[in-house]
């Protein structure tokens, strides 16, 4: 799949909206032509590509431009600078049952939704049947909308969606379709539009679906791209991330600093092996500090913390046999973890600068989500242990 | 494409139909209702009240006849212009979240005030049969008089419905202004009663001519003179072309602003 063209590209994409502050502003401004008006950055020179077959998911916080990129691949609003190539059909849900019209009937509504998304009149007749067959709407598809519930509604436009088979399909935060019968099945079609060649572009809150449909994920953050690439690197980080914001606002981010007088001070905590692993790699991490008086003794000690605090592991330089360190006023010290027994999540990083006697702390420094282990499958715990299974003989 | 297009645009006038009398009792009869309700009351007002009658060089002497031949255009252009204005952004849901060619929901609704004005002409052929005074040789004079109409409120609806995306003042702006028009045309009283320095103001109003050439086409007239039908022609050209050039210019912005 790697080499075939990609069905969707997108180039340096950006997208400003005016923001004015009253409606007689813009019409100021149209007449005056002295901008009336503020400007916001949807989206920032965005860039990507999908190849047929398939999935790109699009996730990112409330405002990050996940349906503002959306919409403009949809070809409902058009971007203000970059380029935006698609091959074939496209049609899009983005949000599910938007076009119904409340007075007329389920029936007559798929007519016009179904001609909406490109559906020819021919194609229609036969696939009316099929739509009908989907929605599972039974003699409520001739009442009106109106008497629907939200999940009938919703049912009816995912329905619908089915039997358009674009090229490109786009999904808004629309899957949550009705009972979990329900997104079941829209779950196995979606499977199949993929298999088939369908190639799909969903924007959800709902990382599982993501996870089952997307090879490649994009995490948009204030407009612009904070990660691209496989959605089992990019979801975890972004998980993380979110983990780690739900603690910063219950707790309260706490960063501690050193005070200028300390006699000694760590300078600088560097992770040689970046900031994104996977079970078993090496994790190196280089401490340099200094002191005043170059006949000071020090300990280091390094603490992973879970981001709820739990503590996952400690590293303790006076109980491994390791210095103490002295006779300099600036030192540098490495640790070396050779295989990072994590499974997934992120975690942040205690770094403390110690005396001699590995008890009083000169110093400490607090890494916020610095390392975020990334998963294949879903796995349980923080770690895995090394274990086999067996089975005995039975002796009865 | 364009096969879709009509398909699309016979969904959109089906759904601005049925959506409108859906759930009323009467429903679709008050397409038949409507007409007939503003022909009485301005014939009550006007032919017996104030005792206005169609005079000499018009093509009938009764006054409702009159009044219905000059209406019918009328009551058409008022719905297709008012409704258009608000087209687009009284479906702000679709616009905002459909990839569609928006300039069909003003077609639809122009397009949904023609079928009220064709049902509205059927029953006044019907009346005019009744009464004996049918005459279909100017019928044909409609081929002119529809297509001129179409143009002048496609041109100003396409016009008032990108405004109003972005002033929404104009719905009530132009309410008013089609107030003004209405009065300004002889609809409800022939032009020999007006006085003869007025007279220039009427003849360049582009509803004079078509009201006449309504009148000419359903009384069994005659082509007018074409110095009675160039302010309709000219009018009806510049709003179309005019029209579809501010919607297609304003239309990337509408989903951003609605």
């Amino acid at each position: 799949m790697a080499d075939s063209p990609p069905v969707v590209s997108v180039d340096n994409l950006s997208k400003t909206y005016r923001v004015y502050a009253r409606p007689a502003d813009r019409l100021l401004e149209a007449l005056v032509r002295r901008p009336r008006h503020i400007a916001f950055n949807a989206l920032q020179n965005v860039s990507f590509a999908v190849p047929r077959g398939e999935g790109l998911g699009v996730v990112g916080e409330n405002g990050a431009g996940k349906s503002t990129l959306l919409k403009i691949l949809a070809g409902v609003t058009a971007p203000t600078s970059g380029t935006l190539r698609l091959e074939g059909s496209v049609a899009s849900i983005l949000e599910l049952g938007s076009a119904f019209h409340p007075e007329l009937t389920g029936r007559q509504n798929i007519v016009l939704n179904a001609a909406m998304l490109g559906l020819e009149r021919k194609d229609l007749e036969e696939r009316l049947p099929l739509i009908l067959e989907f929605s599972e709407l039974g003699k409520f598809i001739d009442q009106p909308i109106k008497t629907y519930s939200t999940g009938m509604v919703m049912r009816l436009g995912f329905a619908i969606a089915t039997q358009v088979e674009p090229e490109v399909l786009i999904i808004d935060e629309a899957l949550s379709v009705g009972d979990g019968y329900f997104q079941k099945k829209c779950m196995t079609h979606l499977k199949g539009y993929v298999e088939a060649g369908g190639t799909l572009l969903i924007c959800s809150h709902a990382l599982y679906y993501i996870s089952a449909f997307c090879g490649n994920t994009l995490w948009l953050r204030d407009g612009r791209v904070e990660a691209l690439g496989p959605t089992r690197q990019v979801v975890p980080r972004y998980e993380a991330f979110l983990d780690a914001k739900v603690e910063r606002g219950g707790k309260g981010r706490e960063i501690v600093e050193a005070a200028a007088s300390a006699p000694a001070r760590i300078d600088e905590v560097r992770l040689l092996t970046g900031s994104t692993y996977r079970f078993g790699q090496p994790l190196e991490l280089e401490v340099t500090f200094s002191c005043d008086d170059p006949s000071m003794a020090f300990h280091l000690a390094v603490g992973i913390n879970r981001p709820d605090e739990v503590e996952v592991a400690s590293f303790l330089s006076h109980r491994s046999g390791a210095g103490p360190w002295s006779g300099r006023t600036r030192h540098t010290v490495r640790l070396e973890i050779p295989e990072l027994p994590l499974v997934k999540n992120t975690f942040k990083l205690y770094v403390f600068l110690l005396a001699e006697d590995g008890l009083h702390i000169h110093d400490t420094r607090i890494l916020e989500d610095a390392i975020s282990v990334e998963y294949d499958e879903y796995p349980f715990g923080i770690v895995a242990i090394p274990h086999r299974w067996r089975a005995l003989k039975d002796e009865s | 494409m364009l096969k879709h297009s009509f398909f699309l645009l016979g969904e959109f006038t089906r759904r601005d139909f049925k959506g409108r009398y859906a759930g009323s009792v009467l429903g679709f009869l008050w397409s038949f209702v409507q007409p007939l309700w503003s022909l009485a009351l301005f014939t009550f007002l006007f032919s017996t009240v104030m005792k206005v009658s169609p005079g000499i060089g018009e093509r009938t002497s009764n006054f409702a006849v009159f009044l219905f031949c000059g209406l019918l255009p009328w009551m058409a252009m008022q719905e297709g212009i008012l409704r258009a204005t608000t087209a687009v952004t009284d479906s702000a849901a679709l616009v905002k979240k459909m990839s569609f060619p928006s300039d069909l929901l003003v077609w639809a609704v122009v397009l949904a005030a023609l079928l009220h004005e064709a049902i509205a002409l059927a029953m006044f052929l019907v009346v005019l049969g009744v009464t004996g005074q049918l005459a279909l040789g100017g019928l044909w004079l409609l081929l002119f008089a529809v297509p001129l109409q179409v143009a002048l409120t496609v041109g100003l609806g396409f016009a008032a419905a990108a405004v109003n995306v972005f002033f929404r003042d104009t719905a009530q702006i132009n309410g008013m202004l089609l107030q003004a028009w209405f009065y300004l045309t002889p609809i409800v009283y022939p032009l020999s009663l007006v006085p003869r320095r007025f007279h220039p103001i009427l003849e360049i109003n582009p509803l004079t001519g078509l009201v006449t050439l309504y009148r000419e086409a359903l009384l069994g007239g005659t082509l007018p003179p074409l110095h009675t039908l160039a302010p309709l022609i000219v009018a009806a050209a510049a709003a179309l072309a005019i029209g579809v050039f501010i919607f297609r210019r304003l239309r990337p912005a509408f989903a951003d602003e609605i």
